[in-house]
């Protein structure tokens, strides 16, 4: 008996020592606070005015350099697809084409970004700069494969803030090249009549809309998607300030808003 | 004795880690294959297993039926011990019956035993009285395939203490036993312990660990005309799952143990796929034996107990398995236009760096940190508006949590020499409540209880993304229950009777069963895009069921025996294949019905002293089952997750086994199994389908041509030879060649109809790619295993003369072969747009190569 218990005693005391199996996990640490700062070596502007030299619809490899910029663009209403625009704090912009959906888990709004541009190419893309993995003879681009896109862009630290630069619609299309893919603010805007009290986009195509300074000057395209989170949404009738990405398709130039909260039409309507 | 006790020690120790592969190899994420999600094994390897436990058919219960197979029969045993690991399944048919104490502890819904209930067990559930096929049972009518009856009680158990330890390298590594029994007492009492203790910081496949002990407790009080016993089991295990993957991954991972599920997190192995269950049992029985032609035992049982598996949850995110398709290089090939440059920079990038194929916790934890959004209307209009760190990616566990209340009583009678009489009856009611469950934010703050794939299609209603209208935009935090939230009540009942006649040339026997089967959901959820079909309780589906067979053996003389047996039923439909989606809708498929089956077998029997053979042939029809599966269906006409359902399928398995042992001396024997047969669809069958994530309910129809399509029920051929060594000296040693083909894997029947051919040249390479069913390759196997038994006075003069020391060592698959798939699956996501076959391939998996178990158990 006394055997009995002590053998029992130490196989139970056995059991509950040596046996530990580990199943709790530390958090990792915080990483919106980690920057790389790896070298840059152009600013955006550099590397983008690049892309209006080129044909439409073609491109050119890219050469070992570095550029970095803040998310100003991303996917999360679904607005944009596929793309992530980037400005640096001189200004310069650039559209980024990668093959993955949901890219604002890893590149929300206010990430930095750095951007190795070796073996990507430099694109034309109906007068627009974009950066892509490759294009084809015909023109057809393909973004950076999903799996690839840590190795190209390195992520840096999270939140930051670029304040969008207030224009006038004069001003985006005396200068369309100065501004395009970057975020502005246009005053004193109103969704133009017929574009109004609608919905942002039709159910089953991507509709343009067409928002209108007040008092007039000019009109601006606006491209809502309709597998945005906000088709559905009633466009207002009011009057106020607007905040996108301004871009072009061939020679007309777009307005890319990113979700409703850009879109800030308090005042009451004035013009008709 | 002592051989006798080795070889049955070495096959309960090496039993367990079989089943573990196969029930954690079998699962396979819902969203990529429709599979059912929370596949549970039964416990038939080592069930069969301990049917060759020679101590326990020879003191077990007399066999009143005469015509239980005796130990000399080897086929369960190596079906289970030996072929399991190859998904062997006799027959290709479901498991069997499991009674212990008389509870039946099949699972109503699922409709088997979970092994996570007796895991870890072997030492006090080895008293096991099986009969197998059409033969009948002393203590239930018996399933098609055959009963296990295991006698769990304080008073059977033999007396003394055992102490053992394992090492492994296969689930677990190390298990640690301890089991006392009493033995019975002059009072007439008994009482019985047992513990166990089973772990491994990382399993034989990668970033898997193993978490499980066991405890069993039993008291036995016996007097003159009967047994009352108590006994309560119970099995608290974590354990760490692997998942399927196709082949791609596994050459680019160099290993087909790839797995998944797991990756590094601040440097450590974190498994997405944890297995949580604790559901302990406790069994209160009776057994009366007024005199020695009657025993009549009344049993009373209840289990409770949650079993959960986590998965990650994501909402509006990009998909975090590692494997994703379009994060393969393969997918840069399988595009419209094939880009071969960015499909070798993948691969390439790959292979420098092999963690990419393992999940990215850091990913999800960087991504939640940095989503703050502001909710508003929480719990409705006018609601709170919280403002935080949203998770766009968590860690969840599905949760069945399970109250069962079980009733059996059943009666033995000697009417005669020659005619004994049986009958039963048994009531179960279980209730399940699932739910999903908030188990990690993975950094975030909440989460929210929202329906991704409505939000995605119906935007025009703002209520058709709410999982609860009762609660709208509800924030989910750590423990909260979401997504789904019901429960389904399943009563069944049955009642039976048995004659068995024994004379001197013929035994026959007959039987008859009547049964109910009734079940309804309760919904504690209002779903939003079933507002009207969720909450609350549904109508009950209810369902009469009868079953009768009978068999003649005739005994031509001593050694030659010939058997026929025959068998008619019918069987409730499982509550999954009536509820076309239970999680967010009481809606039931159209005219769900009894499935019913009837089988044939009929059979050989040689015996002699030195001679053994069986040789059987087995026909079963089943007709008029119902099949439900959920995938995402990329018909251009469809685009939406599925519920698949076929219904009148009607299949056949039929073939012949040969079960043969020969004693050459009192050394050297030798035993040999074969079983050769062909389980396939007969018909084909309608399929109804609806969209799992739209209130619009209609559904759409089509034809699937899968008539004579082998059914994915592991190897069709099997061969197996063992030669067993057991000299005089305490030594046994045992190798087995196995050789196993005609594994067929289990197709996708939406591949075979018109819509999935459409425009591809029959008889084309396309087509062929398309409707042919793969074949896995045959494989040739070899185990050895040895051990041996000391008398440990000799060395250590102060212990009790019994004490005995017991040393078993084997290696599983010693030839390593480390290519053998077991098992494989169509993808039930096909891409209607190319019609190619190779963008969502084939998944398999594969069995472990060359494993060792060596164990060290000491008796007193």
């Amino acid at each position: 008996m006394k055997l009995l218990k002590t053998t029992l005693l130490c196989a139970l005391g056995a059991m509950s020592i040596t046996s530990c199996v580990k199943q709790d996990f530390d958090a990792p640490p915080d990483s919106s606070k980690i920057d790389p700062y790896l070298p840059i070596n152009a600013p955006i502007s550099a590397v983008a005015e690049g892309a209006l030299y080129l044909e439409s619809n073609k491109g050119r490899v890219l050469g070992d350099t570095t550029i970095c910029g803040i998310v100003i663009g991303d996917d999360r209403s679904g607005n944009i697809y596929k793309q992530l625009y980037i400005q640096d704090t001189l200004g310069g912009a650039i559209a980024l084409v990668l093959d993955r959906t949901n890219l604002y888990g890893d590149y929300p709004v206010g990430r930095k970004v750095y951007v190795k541009l070796k073996g990507l190419y430099l694109i034309n893309y109906r007068g627009l700069p974009e950066i892509a993995y490759s294009i084809d003879a015909t023109g057809s681009t393909t973004g950076i494969p999903s799996s690839l896109i840590s190795t190209y862009i390195v992520r840096g630290s999270f939140p930051n803030t670029i304040t969008p630069k207030v224009v006038t619609i004069a001003d985006l299309f005396s200068s369309p090249g100065r501004y395009l893919n970057t975020l502005v603010t246009l005053e004193n805007m109103q969704f133009a009549s017929g574009s109004n009290n609608v919905v942002y986009s039709n159910a089953n195509s991507s509709t343009n809309r067409t928002i209108s300074d007040c008092p007039f000057s000019g009109s601006l395209t606006m491209y809502n998607s309709s597998y945005s989170t906000f088709q559905a949404a009633i466009t207002p009738d009011g009057k106020g300030k607007i905040t996108g990405i301004f871009t072009t398709y061939y020679a007309t130039p777009q307005f890319v808003m990113r979700d409703t909260n850009d879109v800030q039409f308090t005042d009451p309507r004035s013009c008709p | 004795m002592f051989q006798k006790v080795l070889l049955v020690s070495g096959i309960l120790l090496i039993a367990s880690p079989n089943i573990y592969s196969q029930e954690a190899k079998s699962d396979t994420a819902k969203s990529d294959s429709g599979h059912i999600d929370q596949y549970i094994p039964t416990i038939t390897v080592e069930e069969v297993n301990d049917n060759q436990d020679d101590d326990v058919s020879a003191t077990g219960s007399q066999n009143g039926t005469g015509m239980s197979f005796r130990s000399q029969d080897q086929f369960l045993f190596i079906s289970g011990f030996v072929l399991g690991q190859y998904r062997f399944r006799p027959r290709g048919l479901d498991n069997m019956d499991i009674f212990v104490n008389g509870i039946q502890m099949q699972d109503l819904e699922r409709g088997f035993a979970t092994f996570g209930q007796l895991g870890g067990l072997n030492d006090v559930l080895r008293s096991r009285n099986t009969t197998y096929g059409l033969f009948p049972s002393e203590f239930a009518y018996g399933s098609t395939n055959g009963t296990n009856y295991i006698d769990a009680t304080a008073a059977n158990q033999r007396k003394g203490t055992s102490i053992s330890h394992m090492n492994a390298n296969r689930n677990f590594r190390n298990r640690l036993m301890v089991t006392h029994n009493s033995g019975l007492n002059k009072e007439g009492w008994a009482w019985s312990v047992s513990a166990s203790r089973r772990w491994a910081n990382e399993g034989y496949v990668p970033g898997t660990f193993y978490d499980g002990y066991s405890f069993y407790g039993a008291v036995s009080k016996v007097t003159k005309k009967g047994q009352l016993n108590f006994t309560t089991f119970a099995a608290p295990t974590k354990r760490g799952q692997s998942l399927t993957a196709i082949d791609e991954v596994y050459q680019l991972a160099n290993d087909n143990q790839y797995n998944p599920a797991w990756g590094y997190q601040n440097g450590e192995k974190r498994n997405s796929r944890v297995v949580n269950s604790f559901q302990p049992v406790m069994i209160a029985n009776y057994t009366y034996e007024p005199n020695d032609r009657t025993r009549w035992n009344t049993a009373v049982g209840y289990e409770f107990g949650k079993y959960k598996i986590s998965s990650i949850d994501f909402y509006n995110a990009y998909n975090p398995a590692p494997d994703y398709y379009r994060n393969l290089p393969s997918y840069y090939l399988n595009i419209f236009d094939p880009l071969p440059a960015a499909a070798n920079a993948v691969r390439n990038q790959i292979l420098a760096n092999r963690d990419l194929l393992q999940v990215n916790w850091d990913r999800m934890y960087s991504s939640n940190a940095n989503n703050i959004e502001t909710i508003e209307n929480i719990g409705g209009a006018g609601g709170q508006t919280v403002t935080g760190k949203r998770s766009l990616y968590a860690l969840s566990n599905r949760v069945d949590d399970m109250k069962k209340i079980s009733f059996n009583t059943n009666i033995e009678h000697s009417l005669s020499k020659n005619v004994n009489v049986y009958g039963g009856i048994r009531f179960v009611s279980q209730d399940d409540r699932y739910y999903k469950e908030m188990l990690d934010l993975l950094g975030g703050e909440f989460f929210l209880n929202y329906n991704q794939f409505a939000s995605q299609q119906t935007i025009s209603n703002p209520n058709f993304t709410q999982n609860d209208l009762k609660n709208p935009n509800q924030v989910i935090r750590q423990g909260d229950k979401y997504g789904y939230d019901y429960n389904m009540n399943i009563k069944e009942g049955e009642i039976w009777g048995q004659t068995v006649i024994n004379t001197n040339k013929f035994d026959f026997f007959a039987a008859a069963n009547g049964g109910y089967t009734s079940f309804f959901r309760n919904g504690f959820m209002q779903n939003g895009l079933f507002p009207d079909n969720s909450f609350g309780k549904s109508k009950s589906n209810d369902f009469l069921t009868y079953k009768a067979k009978g068999g003649i053996l005739y005994k031509v003389n001593n050694q030659h025996n010939l058997y026929v047996n025959a068998d008619m039923s019918t069987e409730a439909p499982k509550v999954t294949n009536t509820y076309i989606s239970a999680r967010t809708r009481d809606f039931v498929i159209d005219n769900a019905t009894t499935q019913k089956s009837k089988t044939v077998e009929a059979g050989y029997i040689f015996k002699s002293p030195s001679i053994y053979a069986r040789i059987t042939g087995y026909a079963t029809d089943v007709t008029d089952a119902a099949i439900n599966k959920t995938f995402f269906n990329d018909d251009p006409a469809v685009i939406s997750f599925v519920n698949y359902i076929m219904t009148g399928v009607n299949t056949r398995s039929l073939g012949t086994e040969f079960s043969g042992a020969l004693k050459i001396n009192d050394v050297w024997s030798l035993n040999a199994i074969a079983a050769v047969g062909q389980a396939f669809y007969t018909n084909r069958p309608n399929v109804k389908f609806y969209r799992d994530n739209q209130p619009d309910q209609t559904s759409i129809e089509r034809k699937v041509y899968i008539k004579d399509y082998y059914l994915p029920v592991g190897p069709q051929t099997v061969y197996s030879f063992a030669i067993n060594y057991r000299p005089k000296n305490y030594w046994t040693g045992r190798v087995n060649f196995n050789y196993t083909d005609r594994n067929y894997i289990d197709i996708n029947p939406d591949r075979r109809t018109q819509e999935a051919t459409d425009l591809v040249v029959k008889g084309s390479q396309k087509w062929n790619s398309i409707v042919a069913q793969e074949k896995l390759p045959a494989a040739f196997t070899m185990d050895v295993n040895a051990g041996k038994s000391f008398r440990v006075n000799k060395y250590v003069k102060n212990l009790k003369r019994s004490t005995t020391a017991y040393l078993n060592v084997g290696v599983v698959n010693v030839l390593n072969k480390t290519d053998i798939k077991v098992s494989g699956f169509e993808q039930l996501r096909y891409d209607y747009s190319q019609r190619n076959v190779n963008r969502f391939p084939n998944k398999y998996d594969y069995a472990f190569g060359a494993n060792y178990y060596v164990s060290l158990s000491l008796r007193f």
